[in-house]
């Protein structure tokens, strides 16, 4: 079992990602809005035609639990979803973790 | 690759300044309403999460977030990085990620041929000595260090232990000592941390310490992804924590994580614990912890 987490656009719904990635054995799909800091991460917005420079840039981070074995085909399905720019420049980080029986658990403790 | 979880307030996170800081893949937060029902934080604080994703974690940094009071608690968890764009891996790639267990997996007693060791010792302003140990040997790590130490008469103040790579690393801080006993202490150390086996440097007459069992109180935390003990202990010799340590690893759990702290006589330690031999950690064993430690059979 592994967890994926990586960071896209908030312009991107959860939704259109939820179905598909049903279909190919994801456990759990969440989702949490960020901001995003560090020196190649600036936004830039305009006020009243001035640019401004702002210290984050507001990202939606995907944590996505999923048998290990189906790490390949949930890359596939990112990609084609996130197109090939956003492939490109997107970090993956992946966790190893181990699913804990709660009775068992329970039982041991 | 680590993965950083911090949770504090906007001082902390101005405080740590993480934009500047080199290894950080990627760091963001968010915000949290948190609400602790006990402890010395109170209640219904606007917090804020921070997650930072790092290359390699520097020893100035993890003693920050220890020293810092608003950094109410981190979470370091090993991970790897890859690219959307590499996802066509192979099979045997995929192979790669290890199977379970986030953090560095506990060595077993014969695993380990050689242990090259990594030792640096500062003057602090107060007059103390910090010294700054790596290896690669992490089996009975934090216990062997602490064993020289009570050896050699000296009575360890603070420290805390953590992974970093394939690497343990060890921050101690001991009262000032000449440099005589410091060199022979390096040596020992030298010596006892290459070993794969515990008790190389005879410490083994401290194994009973004079701990009473009103003195000392243990409790266990499952609720994580590794399990951790809280050890209360209000005597604290040159010999206790080795007492303690020594019976830990009697029972076959390894700690690569944890924080040793206390004021005066008391001790206010959290070890977070390993099986080497897949005996997994619960309250019977903790119970026998104890009364090997007290000798209240």
């Amino acid at each position: 079992m592994i967890k994926v987490e990586l960071f896209i656009s908030p312009s991107l719904s959860i939704e259109k990602l939820s179905e598909p990635l049903s279909q190919i054995g994801v456990i759990s799909l969440s989702s949490i809005d960020m901001k995003i800091f560090g020196s190649e991460t600036k936004s830039q917005t305009s006020y009243r035609g001035v640019q401004r420079s702002g210290k984050h840039s507001n990202r939606t981070k995907l944590e996505i639990i999923l048998p290990s074995l189906n790490q390949t085909i949930l890359f596939k399905m990112l990609k084609e979803i996130l197109g090939p720019e956003e492939s490109l420049v997107t970090p993956v980080f992946i966790t190893p973790i181990k699913p804990v029986d709660s009775l068992q658990h329970v039982a041991m403790a | 690759m680590h993965k950083l979880e911090i949770h504090t307030t906007e001082e902390g996170l101005a405080r740590l300044n993480l934009i500047n800081r080199s290894h950080l893949v990627k760091t963001g937060y968010y915000r949290v309403d948190s609400k602790i029902l006990s402890g010395k934080y109170g209640s219904s604080l606007p917090d804020i999460k921070i997650e930072a994703f790092i290359s390699q974690l520097s020893v100035d940094l993890i003693s920050l977030l220890e020293a810092d009071d608003l950094i109410y608690q981190y979470n370091l968890t090993e991970c790897t990085q890859t690219y959307l764009f590499e996802s066509l891996i192979s099979d045997a790639e995929q192979e790669k990620v290890p199977p379970a267990m986030p953090e560095i997996s506990p060595k077993g007693h014969s695993s380990i041929e050689t242990a090259p060791i990594d030792i640096q010792i500062k003057a602090l302003p107060s007059g103390k000595l910090k010294l700054t140990l790596q290896s690669n040997n992490t089996t009975f790590f934090l216990c062997k260090v602490v064993g020289v130490l009570a050896q050699n008469d000296v009575l360890l103040e603070k420290a805390q232990t953590f992974p970093q790579s394939d690497h343990i690393v060890g921050i101690f801080v001991i009262p000032h000592i000449n440099m005589e006993q410091l060199s022979y202490i390096k040596d020992q150390l030298s010596q006892e941390l290459a070993a794969t086996q515990m008790g190389n440097c005879g410490y083994k007459k401290f194994s009973r310490a004079a701990i009473s069992p009103e003195e000392l109180q243990i409790s266990l935390d499952t609720s994580g992804s590794m399990a951790s003990l809280k050890i209360r202990c209000n005597h604290n010799d040159i010999h206790s924590r080795f007492a303690i340590l020594e019976a830990i690893s009697l029972y076959d759990q390894e700690i690569t994580i944890s924080r040793l702290g206390g004021l005066g006589k008391k001790i206010e330690d959290t070890y977070y614990v390993k099986p080497v031999k897949d005996i997994f950690i619960t309250n019977d064993i903790v119970n026998q912890i104890t009364k090997h430690i007290t000798g209240n059979k």
